[in-house]
């Protein structure tokens, strides 16, 4: 203590201050049963504590960087989504291709002129890989500029039996239908317009491509964001007091009603937001800030329903009571309650993904969600007087350990040690330019699905330290794609980063542990979105679904992947068919440790 | 002459004895109470301003005229709350010529805490920005960084908070503060880290402890919170707040069972605490037991009508158990009751910014009114009144809150 109080404290002067159709279908043939191929030798390592569980792939050049134009300093929302990676075999020579959307920037003397990137297209059989170009996907019809890009979807939206491919982003979408020609056999066409999808698109993200009404033909939703432009583009201050500028919270925009589009069959859509009961005109204008889509039947009735994971406002789950041709769902997220979190707060939320995570044969709902909020896990407990229950399981399943300052965007359960049991990957970064935390970069993380603790039921230990060295690393994390891209059985990551080239990540092979892998074939090149996969092994049953969206503004390699553990041993598999017949079949003693292609009717009818 | 030349020097050997013994004595005071102010300026520094308070007052006691003491008193009154005290003491610190510039700094600070916050502010802010590491600033800091949270200033108060942190990383009040401030401004993260920082410092701390325990239960780390719930409790077995925060964490630790016999016990003895009531509603909930969580968070809600947390699980229980028309209405409720949270939290920030607004008082007390919380409410018509004693609409909503409470007494 000071003896003379403040004297010297007066002011001194001057201190003041994912594989849309099949992979190697031409290796299988039709209405066969189930044909199979062997995975390719494993590299035989122990998962031992100093065995990462990941490695990059460093014989698939891939230099995609998403691009979002902060150079500008406009400080834009539009720079904060960020973009996705779309998994497809698109020429159908066996081998899994990437297709990253290119993002974009801002251009003209005052930089208010909204530009967009092209986007890149990697072939895992051609050299180069870079394959964009000849793939024709460097521009738009016509010759004309990309615009800037978010999301991809894939999807036969013809069921011609070749994957096609939809990309999101402000002002409009781009449909791509996979025809015959050119340099590589196969090559992209811009339909757009002919689909019927240059509508009023303000600002779409994710989208998802799944048959909703049973009629075989895969329907489309699409998310949209917000109503940023620069008209209005107020600016902002920063999150942190003494940051002058940063990018503007969502709040500060309004919602736009996000859109249904029925495929007619004729290669064309239509729109039914409205008429299929889906959020447009409400006097409280909560359209939701769509950022992820999941297709995935939550109340096992055999329709895959709609889950939209939504920035700061109720998440939507849309419960499917379609009939064919006729598209129909009830707005049924607050009243189940898996719209908030469990104090009934609406988080944002960006990336979604659903599971039989705890082997109830019950798909449970998984959301990331922004800093100083946890990630969602809706433990699915089924029906109970005819309506099916969920259950805020976050803490409980060990899964708020973590901490509350992950901003997590793309997401995915996988099975990264094949034990049968679903782990989850995220990737994580933040959003604004600035902060005093210095976690605008963010580990990346991967939660092992263990027995949990303490009591019944599983629950998730944190496993980022022994996932590998991209692990340890922080990024601007945004997309997330999950694809077996080299047939070993276990599933490899695609990670896409703001500003950053998107990495591709191995996963490395349980030593000891078993693998099967399905691709559905549905009749007639049908939509498989909504069919549920039970196989029988020892006393387990390990059930998988069919899903569509999934993850973040990205599209996932659509085969099924069960981990067996230590036993090779493969009792029936039964499958149940969204449409077509026979509904239900099954096949039994399927060979461990490769793919097999189920084409419907081949199997044992129920 | 020789007789005489005796009895002097015997005289003037005791004057001098005498002297000495004085000397010596007064040398001993003197040193007692220099002990004594020491004393009282380690235990101002601790924080500890009772005992503080008690030794300076021995000390003026002894000399009660020590511009020293005095002054000293007076802060140290000051910084334990007692302004009246502090106020008397301080002139009379001048009077006895303590140095007045000093003096006119602490009657700075004391007026800055005592409704004058917006008048000094700038002062103390630039003081304490022009000479950050003088020893004296923190005394300028701990009255600006209260008064920035009571007036809904967080910015101001964090960025003060995080200078001051980084110039005394160990120092317990503004970790302490620093989790008060960050937890309004909903940053988890740094409230966190400022518990378990201030838990670290201080770990036989109880306050620190019970806030490091309660912030890590609010973000769902369970284990390392019942370490901090388990400490209080072997010092403070009955202390409620920890049982409560310990069943928070056996719940979250799976340990459903535990967490229902701890709850079971607290609710023996309050059986209508809507905490106590909310928390084994999750725990029933969470074991998939929806008709008894739902019971439990009605029975809350007769308590807490407007726990937005309890409606909304209240309404969902409700769902789970076939009960969608009253479900229904629960969701309503809880629709309004979080939109009047938020234009609660809209409208007492301004007042903070316009405290002579007496509409924006009365706002206040309507919502808190409508959502049953009516001391509360009335707590802010009086304010309305206090601002504006004739303001009609106050003076109403007051004399209905005591009809009705007449009427319920006369019924």
């Amino acid at each position: 203590m000071n003896e003379l109080g403040y004297r010297r404290l007066s002011p001194a002067p001057g201190v003041a201050a994912g594989l849309a159709v099949s992979l190697a279908a031409a290796a299988f043939a039709l209405g066969c049963g189930s044909e199979s191929k062997p995975g390719p030798v494993a590299p035989a390592v122990a998962p031992e504590a100093s065995v990462p569980w990941y490695v990059a792939d460093d014989k698939f050049a891939v230099t995609a960087t998403y691009e979002n134009g902060e150079a500008a300093d406009r400080y834009a929302i539009l720079e904060s989504l960020g973009g996705g990676v779309g998994v497809l075999d698109f020429d159908r020579d066996g081998h899994l291709d990437l297709f990253f959307p290119g993002g974009g920037g801002f251009g003209g003397a005052d930089l208010r002129q909204i530009l967009g990137r092209p986007p890149k297209l990697y072939s895992r059989s051609h050299s180069p890989t870079d394959v964009t170009a000849d793939a024709g996907l460097a521009t738009l019809a016509g010759g004309q500029p990309w615009f800037y890009t978010h999301g991809v979807a894939v999807a036969d939206y013809d069921r011609d039996g070749w994957p096609d491919l939809l990309v999101t982003g402000y002002g409009r979408v781009a449909l791509f239908h996979n025809e015959p020609g050119g340099k590589l056999g196969r090559h992209f066409r811009d339909v757009t317009a002919e689909a019927g999808l240059l509508g009023p698109h303000f600002w779409s993200t994710s989208a998802a491509f799944g048959d909703l009404d049973g009629d075989g033909w895969p329907d489309l939703y699409l998310c949209q964001y917000a109503d940023w432009s620069n008209g209005n583009d107020p600016p902002c201050p920063g999150y942190y007091p003494g940051i002058a500028r940063d990018v503007c919270p969502p709040a500060k925009f309004a919602a736009r009603p996000h859109a249904l589009f029925r495929n007619r069959g004729d290669g064309t859509f239509e729109d039914v937001t409205a008429a299929a009961g889906l959020r447009v005109d409400r006097p409280d204008r909560d359209y939701g800030k769509g950022l992820g889509v999941v297709f995935a039947d939550v109340d096992g009735d055999g329709k895959p329903d709609i889950y939209v994971a939504n920035d700061t406002t109720d998440n939507f789950l849309y419960l499917n009571r379609s009939t064919p041709g006729r598209l129909s769902f009830e707005d049924r997220g607050v009243e189940l309650g898996v719209a908030r979190d469990g104090t009934g707060m609406a988080n944002g939320s960006m990336g979604v993904d659903t599971a039989d995570y705890d082997g109830t044969g019950r798909q449970s709902i998984w959301v990331t969600n922004y800093e100083n909020e946890f990630h969602a896990l809706y433990q699915n407990r089924g029906e109970v007087n005819g309506r099916t229950r969920f259950h805020f399981a976050t803490s409980a399943a060990g899964l708020a350990a973590i901490g509350p300052t992950f901003v997590g965007f793309g997401t995915a359960f996988v099975d990264v040690d094949s034990d049968g049991w679903e782990d989850i990957v995220i990737n994580n970064g933040h959003v604004m330019r600035r902060s005093t935390k210095g976690n605008v970069a963010q580990r990346p993380i991967l939660f092992h699905n263990v027995p949990r603790v303490g009591g019944p039921g599983r629950g998730f230990a944190d496993l980022r330290d022994r996932a590998g060295e991209y692990f340890a690393r922080s990024h601007r994390g945004r997309g997330l794609a999950v694809a077996d891209l080299n047939d070993d059985g276990t599933p490899d990551l695609v990670f896409v980063n703001t500003n950053e080239p998107a990495e591709v990540l191995l996963g490395v092979k349980h030593p000891s542990n078993h693998w099967l892998g399905v691709e559905l074939a549905p009749r007639g090149h049908a939509d498989p979105v909504g069919a549920k996969l039970e196989l029988r092994v020892g006393d387990r049953t390990l059930t998988r679904f069919q899903v569509a969206g999934r993850s973040y503004l990205s599209s996932s390699d659509p085969r099924r992947l069960f981990g067996l553990g230590p036993d090779a041993a493969v009792g029936r598999l039964t499958v149940t068919w969204p449409s077509g017949e026979p509904r239900v079949e099954h096949w039994d003693a399927l060979a461990a440790d490769r793919y097999h292609r189920l084409a419907q009717g081949a199997g044992v009818p129920k | 002459m020789a007789g005489q030349s005796r009895a002097s020097r015997a005289a003037l050997a005791a004057a001098l004895s005498c002297g000495v013994a004085l000397a010596a004595w007064s040398g001993v005071a003197a040193a007692r109470a220099e002990l004594r102010f020491r004393a009282a300026a380690a235990a101002s520094a601790a924080g500890d301003y009772a005992a503080a308070r008690e030794l300076l007052a021995r000390g003026l006691r002894d000399d009660p005229d020590s511009a020293r003491l005095l002054f000293h008193s007076a802060r140290a009154s000051r910084r334990d709350g007692d302004y009246a005290l502090a106020a008397k003491f301080l002139p009379l610190a001048g009077r006895r010529g303590w140095p007045a510039e000093a003096v006119e700094w602490e009657a700075t600070l004391l007026k800055a805490q005592t409704g004058e916050f917006a008048a000094h502010e700038g002062r103390l802010r630039t003081a304490a920005a022009a000479a950050p590491d003088h020893p004296d600033a923190d005394l300028l800091r701990e009255v600006l960084v209260p008064g920035y949270i009571s007036r809904y200033q967080l910015a101001e108060a964090y960025t003060l908070l995080v200078e001051w942190i980084s110039r005394r990383p160990d120092a317990l009040r503004p970790r302490l503060w620093m989790f008060e401030v960050a937890r309004r401004m909903l940053l988890p993260q740094e409230a966190i880290d400022s518990a378990r920082a201030a838990a670290a410092f201080a770990p036989d701390n109880p306050d620190a402890r019970a806030r490091c325990g309660q912030i890590l239960i609010e973000n769902h780390q369970p284990a390392e919170a019942k370490l901090h719930f388990d400490w209080l409790l072997a010092r403070r077995p009955g202390d409620a707040a920890a049982r409560l925060g310990g069943a928070k964490c056996l719940r979250e630790l799976g340990d459903e069972a535990g967490a229902t016999r701890e709850l079971t016990d607290l609710l023996a003895a309050r059986p209508d605490r809507a905490d106590y009531l909310a928390e084994l509603g999750r725990v029933h909930a969470q074991a998939g037991r929806s008709a008894a969580a739902r019971d439990c968070f009605r029975r809350a809600l007769e308590s807490d009508p407007s726990g937005t947390d309890l409606l909304y699980n209240y309404a969902l229980c409700l769902e789970q158990t076939g009960q969608s028309a009253e479900a229904a209405r629960w969701r309503e409720a809880h629709k309004r009751a979080e939109a009047d949270l938020l234009e609660l939290k809209e409208v007492t920030k301004r007042f903070a910014g316009e405290p002579t607004d007496p509409a924006l008082a009365h706002r206040a007390g309507e919502l808190l009114m409508r959502n049953g919380h009516e001391w509360e409410a009335v707590r802010w018509f009086r304010k309305a009144l206090q601002v504006a004693p004739d303001h009609p609409a106050s003076r109403e909503a007051i004399a209905a809150y005591y009809a009705r409470v007449r009427q319920a007494a006369r019924d």
